[in-house]
């Protein structure tokens, strides 16, 4: 039975988490704090680039696409160019960045300043979720911090290199989280995504039209160890060559001790079970939710899967955020599926018409049936109606060809499509039966 | 031209590139479903109505196509539907609509749209010309799946879990648009109207997902003179014209094509009438003047033409109160005065103020019977003697202004007196990356857009001008002293100029000789292609007018002329045909002199003007949607007016009054329709080198001498005035709904000359010339300069024209606090 304290030893983002006083500039400087920006400060941009890319990191976001990759492809013949930090963690089930943002804000500035001397970037933002009022403090404390070390300003520690770092808060809104939309709403307007080509990093497409590379709060705090001990070494951890790394799984739900748990990527979904204290005494596993609130579910035969990146999609699921959503056998799929559903219909942005209107009724459905009210036909209605939001292709994925705008609309549509392929028969239970199967 | 290949349903077509791929699949004649997409705003992909199978050709390692046996190229299906409005062609690109998997996308996408949709269809007033309606014909599913079953089992409506979203409806936004949120299929064309081409941001969404709805956050509501057009873009029932609700169904209307004469743009309307009365004015797509749009005052200044105030029958003064006659009388009265008139004084005792709102066949015949008949030259058509036109044709004017790299605008201000051409402005601004370079003396809404504003002191807008010359030739800058502008800002501004490949330069209709001089010399000092001038504000046909003659040729007075001789009692009697000089005139003294001095005065009008009322005879005319004929726009373009409705009552065309009136006085001219005068202005213009040899006009006599300081003390402010589009016009008294938003008269001043004379936002001020006072709402704020104060023409009620002092080049007041309105 693994625990916790086995792989404490091989935290990289978590490594000084338990110092008291982390959040305090003077103690993260003591603790290897701003190593890994001076050591970037010694090189040139492009080598920075290509360390990244050789360490194998992957964005810790929700698509791991590898940070390397986007760095190389952004424009970089374009002045100015900005770097984004993603702090607008909405994902249901899913907590890590809040963590970092109130325990170590300052690996976060660092990071983003590691990009930005990559990048050539002048500027750069931390686009923080407004719920999160301690961690944009926390963050705000750092930057100011900053400056008052020299680390931030003109002229940082004598290099030539200029930097200005500001933190913006959300407005409450999911869909903000997704890249384009945040830096519709970072420019002052309404979240609604924009329009794919030009991608961010090109020309018209990035923060006030010009390049710009959107990363998460977790993966910036990856590169300053990336920096201090080399890509060699952070290639090394994890599933070589693609899978590289540790990544912070966020464990909610049915397990003893829920929380936040730093692993490398070649954990196994059953044992990132047991480390989070299994399952209450007595209680079988029904299903999880790898990777965020959105992805496709796992059951009991998914135990064994390696919970990275390229695993999960090879066992049909998503890695996503790193959250696992664990549902032991007193849950409800009805209920459950209902509410992730009602989650997504609430954050629907409107823009689109399949995610606005498609949303809504899978709610309006899900909750009839949840509620006693279901008739027959409805499961045909609502797969019906699932698939004229996105359709069950398998080209791309698990999300099938949908028809939005973005990739909310099928985020919505995977929860009762998922539980409806592994439980159906407690849908129909529920319709015909007019209660629950499981809790009656 | 650049042309991509590509297939649409098996079908071969070429396109340019860059063009969308719903363009292209409409080019090889098949029908896309689609909402959100309009072909004059930009693609957003939010409907997702106009998805596709797309597939392009694979390419192998050396990036040449890979080839199937045959010879054809593999197709690489992309994984995605693609919505084509958002996607630009390629290259042997394949794209399919009309396969099963599309058609039932596209049915489930309007099964979404409908599962919220009222279907109201029997009381709305889209029904007959809705997308909505259509494309549900056309794409739809017969039935939908989810929603209430109207009249059916109780318990499903009222079950939650079945409601349609409902709202209180209609909403009023606006005086003119009302908006039905439950219609609504949240497109955002309007919003996207107001964000890319009225550039106003008069709408926006507020609330999210589901909840989205369209609202206003200005004040006034939907505050934008484009707001009108919105309605037309909607593809749903959701904005609606709060002039033209509910009062037909739209196929049952009878349409006329005709043009807008309220102002000198020449926008191609369709006037909707039924039963002989106007129900709504619609634009008419035409890419050379008004593309798909009209500004709200060409739109929703309707309500007029079928107003119960409109004259039905002439008037004769008898005893100082008017007697309605038959036409007979009229004439016979109205020939009869004249010619003892003539016979007494001479022809030249007789003086005629044509109008630029009226034809050119009006025009002709008009100066013809002053010309012919009366023996008179004294006759003009400008409401006052310092408008000066050019008569020249641009039929790519408005193009021309739309890719201009720099546009340099002089004392006007387009949103007000051409909005059509604020509009090409802004086009020019936002997509085609031109450059506003601006010269008022105070701040316009334009200047919003605006690279550069050059705002400076009063009168001093040739000094500007000659120092931007000089700037561009790289001369010394003189005399910017006085002009209040800073020297950096026209050096910027200079260095645009002088690097200028397409300039258009704009100035308003009473630029004098000097600056219109100044113009045309930093425009050849440019050492380029030769710029383009025009000019702003114009009535509908004021063009025409001159061109029809309707101005003095052998030393005839001009309409200043006129007034002062009327005033002196040297001219005996006044013609006026469809003006209203008591509001226009500036010198509004000396008109009501002339007015009352004159000894018989004749007046044709839709209304009882205050000019009409001064009259001995009035003449009950018609609209420009009850006649026929031709009109110039600001460009030069010549366009037909179309008769949409026969005249109201026994009111009649101007020019078939005046022909009846010449047949009075012996003159049987025998026009049968406006052909045969056109045709016979047409043989004039062939002998006259086509065109109307104006000579020189008498020059306004100004008296150039500086007021005394004395004078700056007692009225130590600059009085500007301007247009207003909606301004305090008989017209849009009588248009009930569009009258709610004409403003209360005001003067703008400077918030420090507020705060300075202890003047609050909205309190009553007296501004006071030596000629009079007026009592006037204050508006504070920045768009005027310390020193100076803006009131508009034509304000209702508070005609300016009573304190202005036109002999002085400048106006000078003083303004005192009135009572307070709190």
């Amino acid at each position: 039975m693994p625990t916790y304290e086995d792989f404490k030893s091989q935290r990289i983002v978590h490594k000084y988490i338990d110092v008291p006083g982390i959040d305090e500039i003077d103690v993260y400087m003591q603790h290897e704090g701003f190593e890994g920006f001076k050591k970037a400060l010694t090189m040139k941009p492009e080598d920075i680039i290509a360390e990244v890319k050789a360490s194998g990191l992957r964005g810790r976001g929700g698509a791991g696409f590898s940070t390397g990759m986007k760095w190389e492809l952004m424009q970089k013949n374009v002045e100015p160019r900005y770097v984004v930090g993603n702090d607008d963690e909405g994902e249901p089930c899913t907590f890590k960045d809040r963590e970092l943002s109130e325990k170590l804000p300052h690996q976060i500035v660092e990071g983003i300043m590691i990009a930005s001397y990559a990048l050539g970037a002048h500027k750069a933002f931390i686009y923080v979720r407004g719920e999160f009022v301690k961690g944009y403090n926390q963050i705000w404390k750092a930057i100011r911090q900053c400056y008052e070390k020299g680390l931030l300003g003109k002229n940082i520690l004598g290099s030539g290199f200029d930097l200005d770092v500001v933190a913006h808060p959300g407005a409450g809104a999911y869909i903000c989280g997704e890249e384009t939309a945040l830096l519709s709403s970072l420019e002052g307007g309404r979240g609604y995504p924009k329009m794919r080509p030009p991608f961010p990093g090109q020309v018209g497409g990035g923060l006030y039209r010009q390049p710009s590379v959107v990363q998460n709060v977790e993966t910036l705090s990856n590169l300053p160890a990336i920096l201090r001990y080399g890509a060699a070494w952070y290639a090394r951890i994890g599933v070589p060559p693609a899978n590289t790394g540790t990544r912070i799984y966020s464990v909610s739900g049915h397990v003893q001790k829920p929380g936040n748990y730093e692993l490398p990527l070649s954990i196994t979904l059953g044992e990132l079970i047991e480390v989070a204290g299994g399952l209450r005494p007595g209680r079988k596993l029904k299903a999880v939710i790898p990777g965020g609130a959105s992805m496709p579910w796992f059951t009991e035969q998914h135990l064994n899967v390696v919970m990275s990146f390229d695993d999960i999609t090879k066992a049909g699921s998503l890695a996503g955020s790193g959250s696992v959503i664990v549902m032991d056998d007193t849950t409800c799929v009805v209920k459950a599926a209902l509410r992730l559903v009602e989650f997504y219909k609430h954050e629907s942005c409107g823009w689109c018409t399949p995610c606005r209107e498609g949303l809504d009724w899978l709610v309006k459905i899900l909750h009839r049936i949840e509620h006693g009210e279901g008739r027959e036909g409805d499961l045909e209605l609502l797969a019906d109606m699932g698939d004229n939001i996105s359709g069950q292709g398998t080209l791309v994925g698990t999300f099938g060809t949908h028809r939005t705008f973005c990739l909310l609309g099928p985020s919505g549509v995977s929860p009762m499509r998922s539980s409806m392929n592994l439980f159906r028969e407690e849908y129909e239970y529920h319709i015909k039966h007019k209660k629950c199967m499981v809790n009656g | 031209m650049d042309l991509v290949n590509l297939t649409v349903n098996g079908q071969k077509i070429a396109v340019p590139r860059g063009t969308m791929a719903i363009e292209a699949v409409k080019a090889a004649g098949f029908d896309v479903a689609h909402f959100c997409y309009h072909p004059k705003l930009k693609p957003v992909g939010m409907c997702r109505m106009c998805l596709a199978e797309v597939g392009t050709p694979r390419l192998g390692p050396d990036r040449k196509p890979v080839l199937n046996e045959d010879g054809t190229p593999q197709i690489g299906m992309m994984p995605q539907p693609q919505a084509t409005c958002t996607l630009p062609v390629s290259e042997g690109m394949v794209i399919l609509t009309n396969t099963d998997a599309v058609k039932k996308m596209v049915a489930g996408m309007v099964e979404f749209f409908l599962a919220n949709h009222p279907l109201d269809c029997p009381v709305c007033d889209k029904g007959g010309e809705c997308p909505l309606q259509d494309q549900t014909m056309a794409f739809g599913p017969g039935q939908s799946r989810v929603g209430e079953v109207f009249g059916g089992d109780v318990r499903l409506q009222q079950g939650i879990w079945e409601a349609k979203r409902h709202w209180e409806k209609p909403k009023p936004l606006s005086e003119l648009i009302a908006l039905d949120r439950e219609r609504c299929i949240q497109c955002g064309r309007c919003v996207r109207f107001t964000q890319e081409i009225s550039l106003d941001n008069a709408l926006t969404f507020i609330y999210r997902g589901a909840q989205s709805e369209i609202d206003t956050l200005t004040d006034p509501p939907v505050d934008s003179k484009f707001s009108g057009n919105t309605i037309d873009i909607c593809p749903v029932g959701a904005l609606t014209s709060r002039v033209f609700r509910f009062t037909a169904r739209v196929w049952e209307v009878k349409p006329t094509h005709t043009v807008c004469t309220q102002c000198g743009c020449g926008c191609n309307i369709t006037i909707n009438t039924r039963l002989d009365k106007v129900l709504r004015i619609l634009p008419r797509d035409n890419d050379r003047i008004n593309e798909c749009w009209i500004c709200d005052r060409g739109r929703f200044n309707s309500q007029f033409i079928n107003s119960a105030a409109r004259l039905t029958k002439p008037l004769i003064k008898r005893n100082g109160t008017f007697e309605a006659v038959e036409w007979d009388e009229a004439l016979a009265f109205v020939a009869k005065t004249l010619t003892q008139i003539k016979d007494a004084h001479g022809g030249n005792a007789i003086g005629g103020l044509a109008s630029g709102k009226c034809t050119v066949e009006d025009n002709y015949v008009f100066q013809k019977l002053l010309r012919e008949v009366l023996g008179s030259d004294n006759v003009d058509y400008r409401p006052h003697g310092k408008i000066k036109h050019r008569l020249r044709r641009v039929p790519d004017f408005y193009e021309q202004v739309e890719n201009a790299d720099v546009i340099l605008l002089v004392g006007a201000d387009p949103l007000e007196e051409l909005p059509i051409l604020d509009l090409r402005i802004k086009k020019c601004i936002a997509q085609r990356n031109g450059t506003l370079i601006t010269v008022n003396p105070r701040r316009i809404l334009l200047d919003q857009h605006a690279t550069i504003s050059l705002v400076h002191q009063p009168h001093t807008a040739t000094a500007v001008i000659t120092a931007l010359s000089a700037a561009v030739n790289g001369s010394t800058i003189e005399g910017l002293g006085a002009t209040g502008v800073a020297e950096d800002l026209l050096k910027d501004a200079a260095q645009r100029l002088a690097q200028s490949q397409r300039l258009v330069v704009l100035y308003g209709e009473e630029s004098n000789d000097e600056l219109v001089a100044a113009l045309h010399h930093l425009a050849a000092s440019r050492d380029r292609q030769e710029a383009v001038f025009g000019l702003c504000r114009h009535d509908g046909n004021a063009l025409g007018a001159l061109w029809a003659g309707a101005m003095p040729k052998n030393g005839g007075l001009d309409v200043d002329g006129m007034m002062r001789a009327a005033a002196h009692g040297s001219l005996k009697a006044l013609y006026i045909m469809g003006q209203n000089p008591v509001n226009s005139y500036p010198d509004g003294q000396l008109v009501k002199e002339a007015l009352d001095k004159v000894e018989f005065l004749v007046v044709h009008d839709l209304f009882l003007t205050e000019t009409a009322q001064h009259a001995d005879v009035v003449l009950p005319a018609a609209s420009y949607a009850e006649k026929d004929g031709t009109v110039l726009n600001v460009a030069g373009v010549a366009q037909r007016l179309k008769q949409a409705l026969p005249p109201v009552g026994e009111s009649s065309e101007d020019w078939k009054i005046i022909t009846a009136l010449a047949y009075f006085m012996g003159h049987h001219w025998g026009y049968k329709s406006c052909a045969d005068i056109l045709r016979e202005l047409e043989r004039h213009h062939a002998g006259t080198s086509a065109r109307w040899n104006v000579g020189t006009l008498e020059r306004w006599n100004v008296e150039t001498c500086q007021p005394a300081d004395t004078e700056a003390e007692t009225y130590p402010f600059i009085l500007l005035t301007g247009a207003q589009l909606y301004d305090g016009s008989v017209s849009l008294r009588h248009s009930e709904r569009l009258s709610h938003l004409v403003e209360a008269p005001f003067v703008e001043l400077h918030r420090d000359d507020a705060q300075r004379l202890g003047i609050a936002r909205g309190a009553e001020v007296e501004v006071t010339s030596p000629r009079g006072a007026l009592r006037l709402r204050a508006k504070v704020g920045r768009k005027v300069l310390p020193g100076t104060v803006f009131v508009p023409e034509h304000q209702p009620g508070a005609p300016v024209n009573t304190i202005l002092d036109p002999t002085r080049q400048v106006q000078r007041v003083r303004l005192s606090a009135g009572r307070g309105d709190g």
